[in-house]
């Protein structure tokens, strides 16, 4: 028999103790991985949509805001040592319309003499577009739509409505795949007359010599390209998703880092709780030869054994639960995330923090059950609490909160970068769980108050129980105390955002009709555009009153992605924007004489002033452009420049509208809605009421709450099992006390409630302190998403999250003490008094 | 049938056996035992006779195989789970040998637990608790936590609260076991006086001859049966009867 064996054997004895603490560590695991491979796969999508269409082309070349270019430049550019190939190509977002409905796709204009030098696509039907004339679709995408070789479709951009028929249908890999196989190629001519674009492309894809080092190619390439041109990574052109989804990802993210330190809690009470039950057999260990590294090490091998276990089926739930996380971000994005790679890097990620906060959960107790005396613990016939003084452990909370403070600090003032919100927060709870012991005095005081006049002498009696283990309490106290701050403070900024969210439509989506090709994609902004002089003939329409232009623009401040909003701005109807310090009619007027109004994330982000100026890069160089004003913005996380159309145009060369947003005539919205959809019924075109877009956007932001209740609730859960851990334990430890209580004359059920008064002392101990803090918690983390959105929404004390926190705590409490309170009842008297 | 108003307790055939086939042990074999109200009965025998198990059997504590079991007139076959606790409640006291006194309550909360366990008026616990904490001379040491007494006055708090709901019969399971000489001698003396004084049925199980030579009478048990049976008179001299007590030993 070796020490391993009685690691087992102690695993196996407990089991209820070990299926709690194993899935405590399980469901932490399970929700760090879950945030971390769809984040992961979310980022990938946009990595790998442009990775896709760039095929064998390892650079790009582009023009400012993605407008066209003369691809004249091609030629300078073959010329250049590295480079293999040049092909001009155009790449916009276009609508397909099919008997079916309209689809948006994403049409690649192409050479196709060249194109199979960059790109691997296999004809499956059809010819391809140097036999035919026509469009290459991919076979699924097609099958879907009801199109075969042949078919006659009709595609809609910036230049207007396009007759043609698929030339052919290609097997699905590689740019095939692209967005679910939306992609459309087109011969390159066809493709700039579609999108306005003459004789002009809009991305030269560059192919290397092989070996050739693609930084010092870029480098050379940049030298030959004229003001307003840039060459750049294909995948680059996904950090705009990126920093768009930036508070979504660092929410989901802070939630999963909630729960791994609840269940770490679970596992350092979990053990403090074995180290006093085993205390006499330890203590025979070391009296019979067994080393204080010994001792340490057999603690330490069980709780390796567990982590090991319990990381390991996290990993698995975790995978699980991505699924559905990964369609609530589907949702939010409006589009299918491909299907869920799971990669070795969470999952990698996951072992290590799973493993690695189970040891470092262990040691402290692992280290103190080496340093016991044999002989005083094989004579002592008391039971004591381990860490029943507040100890070291409470000045090391103290410090870390502190410099909590000075971090969050930063945050305020700017000067910390926001990537460090996360652990931060993480750093906060446990610095809050550490301090609690210092408070727990008063709490217990306060808890009497109330259970007592409740409970009776079974009130006073479990209280007691609970004051008698003051560090089993304080620790379990701890794990509930974490789920009510990260409910209570992330629940507050969640709702208070969504609030914001809401006022925020409410004052700037006024228009009482939108027209638009399809739904664009929420991570770039990109949606097919349809030609300007639709806006005449909507004009024209019975009941309508005003007709303005919109159109989002990528484009760049410096190096930071930005999105141009080029909007019409009529002389005489008031601008609807979340204005800051600037009145509508100055910010009107400014926006008509071509500056731009940006969104207060930018401003922050880049550290602007209103009145001040931004270069923006445009297709001719870099321009000047005058500050005019700020406003709230959640579109495209904030990063965002409006600007007025023909502003928009001078410098960005803009084409093509994406949504056109209608106002009509006083009280005729009613009678404009039947022309305004007969209009868009013969076009293929979407039509949405203002309704219709308050709805879908309820439904994105939905999608994504989902997630974060759902681990906020995964929370409690983790919680719950902390306490049924203490419970079961408190239980275990009085057996004697309750059979006394039993022989005394007491009844089953006045034992049960005395476990239920310790559940509810446990929830009094932690409500108070996890109430207040999570609304300090929700405080700052109103005031953090100054760094996020440049302007910190408005904090106002939910009372009725508030009350929901309270029941669900006191709920979640009295459900974990039903198994510890029946066993309770159920113990038998003779038996009880008898045992060790 | 015994009179109700002369007998504290009374055992019919009475057994009882833990465990299933192999593993079967029979603690208790047909035990008939007759206790009369005011008599202080000592139960003695070697480890594992099933002195104990008599003791928990006669409290409700643990039901018995076969054979009845009347306390007080009460037969406790017939009691359900909650009127078994109410006859604990209110009718038996219980000393045990490692005390059992509730580790997180004073030494006067202990006593008084029976009490508010049953609902007594506030002004009732806090005069009788002071009444039974004076009878075992503790008065002093009421505000003191049990890990802050020393055995024999654990113990003597354990009378108290076995004590507290005036019981008519009190069971006494090796209430001197843990304590040493001097202290376990003064918790006897207060067990003699009691049975004296008030009128109070003692069973005393207990391995200890000097402990069992204060009693009026005595029973034997081996392999769970009664072996020997002896009333110790007054008029027996103590060494008489601790000579007696070891050759039956």
């Amino acid at each position: 028999m070796t020490l391993s064996y009685l690691v087992l054997r102690e695993v196996r004895r407990r089991p209820g103790r070990t299926t709690l603490t194993f899935f405590g560590i399980a469901l932490g695991v399970a929700a760090a991985v879950s945030v971390a491979l769809t984040t992961t796969a979310t980022r990938r999508l946009y990595r790998d949509m442009f990775e896709t269409l760039t095929g064998r082309a390892a650079l790009e070349v582009v023009a400012e805001g993605f407008v066209g270019f003369a691809a004249a430049v091609a030629s300078d550019i073959e010329k250049i040592d590295g480079v293999r190939g040049v092909f001009p190509i155009i790449q916009a977002p276009a609508a397909l319309l099919t008997d079916q409905g309209t689809a948006p796709v994403l049409v690649l204009g192409i050479d196709p003499a060249r194109d199979r030098e960059v790109r691997d696509i296999k004809l499956r039907a059809g010819a391809y577009l140097d036999e035919r004339d026509g469009i290459l679709i991919e076979a699924p995408f097609a099958l879907a739509q009801g199109l075969e070789p042949g078919d006659a479709v009709r595609l809609l951009g910036p230049g207007g409505f396009m007759a043609t028929e698929v030339a052919g249908l290609l097997d699905p890999t590689g740019v095939g795949m692209f967005q679910g196989g939306s992609v459309v190629f087109l011969e390159r001519r066809r493709a700039a007359q579609l999108l306005g674009l003459d004789d002009q492309v809009n991305c030269l894809q560059l192919v290397l010599e092989d070996g050739a080092a693609v930084d010092e190619v870029e480098t050379r390439v940049a030298a030959v390209l004229p003001a307003g041109q840039r060459v750049q990574a294909p995948a680059s052109r996904g950090r705009l998703a990126r920093d768009s989804l930036l508070s979504t990802e660092q929410g989901l993210a802070s939630l999963s880092i909630i729960s791994l330190i609840a269940g770490a809690f679970i596992v350092l009470n979990t053990f403090h709780m074995n180290l006093a039950e085993r205390r006499r057999q330890l203590a025979v260990l070391r009296a019979i030869g067994v080393t204080r590294r010994q001792v340490m090490g057999l603690l330490l091998r069980e709780a390796l054994l567990l982590g090991t276990a319990g990381t390991l089926v996290g990993l698995v739930l975790g995978v699980l639960f991505s699924f559905g996380m990964t369609r609530g971000m589907g949702d939010l994005l409006l589009m299918d995330l491909p299907g869920l790679q799971v990669t070795w890097e969470p999952l990698l990620t996951g072992l290590i923090v799973g493993i690695g906060t189970t040891l470092a959960a262990t040691y402290l107790p692992a280290r103190q059950a080496g340093r016991r005396e044999p002989l005083e613990e094989l004579c002592s016939h008391r039971r004591t609490d381990v860490g029943a003084r507040p100890g070291p452990s409470v000045w090391v909370g103290v410090l870390l909160l502190a410099i909590c403070a000075v971090v969050t600090t930063g945050f305020l003032c700017g000067w910390m970068p926001v990537d460090l919100i996360t652990p931060t927060m993480a750093a906060t709870l446990i610095g809050f769980v550490l301090i609690l012991p210092l408070f727990l005095t008063p709490l217990l005081f306060l808890a009497r108050r109330v259970l007592v006049p409740l409970f009776g002498v079974e009130g006073e009696v479990g209280l007691r129980i609970l004051e008698r283990q003051r560090g089993r309490t304080a620790l379990t106290a701890g794990v509930l105390f974490v789920a009510l701050i990260a409910n209570v403070g992330s629940g507050s900024s969640i709702r208070a955002s969504v609030r914001d969210l809401d006022e925020y439509f409410e004052r700037t989506i006024v228009a009482d009709y939108l027209v638009r090709s399809a739904m664009p994609d929420i991570g770039l902004l990109s949606a097919p555009a349809m030609p300007e002089d639709l806006d005449q003939e909507i004009a024209r329409l019975p009941g309508a009153q005003s007709v303005e232009k919109l159109r989002f623009l990528p484009a760049r401040v410096g190096d930071q992605p930005v999105i141009v909003m080029a909007r019409t701005v009529a002389p005489d109807l008031p601008v609807h924007l979340d204005l800051h310090n600037v009145a509508p009619d100055e910010a009107r007027a400014r926006l008509r004489s071509g500056e731009v109004i940006a969104g207060t994330a930018l401003i922050q982000r880049l550290g602007l002033e209103v009145g001040g100026t931004l270069t923006l890069a445009t297709p001719s160089g870099d321009r000047e452009v005058r500050i005019g004003g700020a406003t709230t913005e959640y579109t495209a996380g904030g990063v965002i420049l409006y600007m007025e159309w023909a502003a928009a145009q001078e410098l960005l060369g803009v084409k093509g509208v994406d949504v056109f947003s209608i106002g009509a005539a006083g009280g005729k919205a009613a009678a404009l809605e039947a022309p305004l959809r007969a209009f868009c019924d013969q076009r293929g075109l979407l039509l949405q009421s203002n309704a219709d877009l308050r709805a879908a956007v309820d439904q994105m932001v939905r999608s994504i709450l989902v997630s974060d209740w759902v681990i906020l609730a995964l929370v409690f859960v983790v919680a719950s099992l902390g306490i049924i851990n203490t419970l079961a334990m408190n239980v275990l430890e009085q057996t004697r006390e309750l059979g006394t209580l039993r022989a005394l004359g007491m009844l089953r059920r006045q034992l049960r409630r005395i476990v239920l008064s310790q559940a509810l002392g446990l929830a009094c101990v932690s409500i108070v302190p996890g109430l207040l803090v999570g609304l300090l918690v929700g405080y700052l983390m109103n005031l953090a998403t100054l760094s996020l959105l440049g302007q910190p929404v408005e904090f106002r004390v939910d009372w009725v999250l508030l009350a929901v926190c309270l029941v669900v705590a006191v709920a979640v409490s009295l459900a974990a003490a039903f198994f510890p309170a029946r066993r309770a009842a159920g113990l038998e008297v003779a038996v009880a008094l008898q045992y060790e | 049938m015994s009179n109700h108003d002369d007998v504290a307790v009374e055992t019919v055939a009475l057994t009882r056996a833990f465990g299933k086939s192999d593993a079967r042990v029979e603690a208790l074999r047909g035990i008939d035992l007759k206790v009369p109200r005011g008599q202080f009965l000592a139960v003695m025998g070697p480890s594992g006779s099933g002195k104990s198990t008599l003791l928990h059997v006669i409290g409700g504590l643990s039901l018995p195989t076969s054979g009845t079991v009347q306390v007080q007139g009460h037969d406790l076959a017939t009691l359900d789970d909650d009127q078994l606790t109410l006859l604990r409640r209110r009718r038996v006291g219980f000393i045990f040998q490692s005390f059992n006194l509730i580790q997180v309550l004073t030494a006067e909360e202990n006593v008084a637990l029976p009490l508010v366990i049953d609902g007594r008026k506030r002004s009732e616990v806090e005069q009788r608790v002071r009444e039974v904490l004076e009878l075992v001379d503790l008065g002093a040491r009421r505000h003191h936590l049990p890990a802050e007494l020393s055995g024999g006055e654990q113990q003597r708090v354990a009378i108290a609260r076995a004590l507290v709901m005036d019981p008519a019969l009190v069971l006494a399971d090796e209430p001197t076991g843990n304590l040493d000489s001097l202290s376990g001698e003064k918790v006897m003396r207060i067990l003699r006086r009691l049975v004296d004084t008030r009128g109070l049925t003692l069973i005393l199980v207990t391995h200890n001859s000097r402990d069992a030579a204060m009693a009026d009478r005595l029973v034997y048990l081996r392999d769970g049966r009664i072996v020997e049976e002896q009333i110790l008179s007054a008029a027996h001299s103590s060494r008489e009867v601790l000579r007696q007590l070891e050759e039956l030993a």
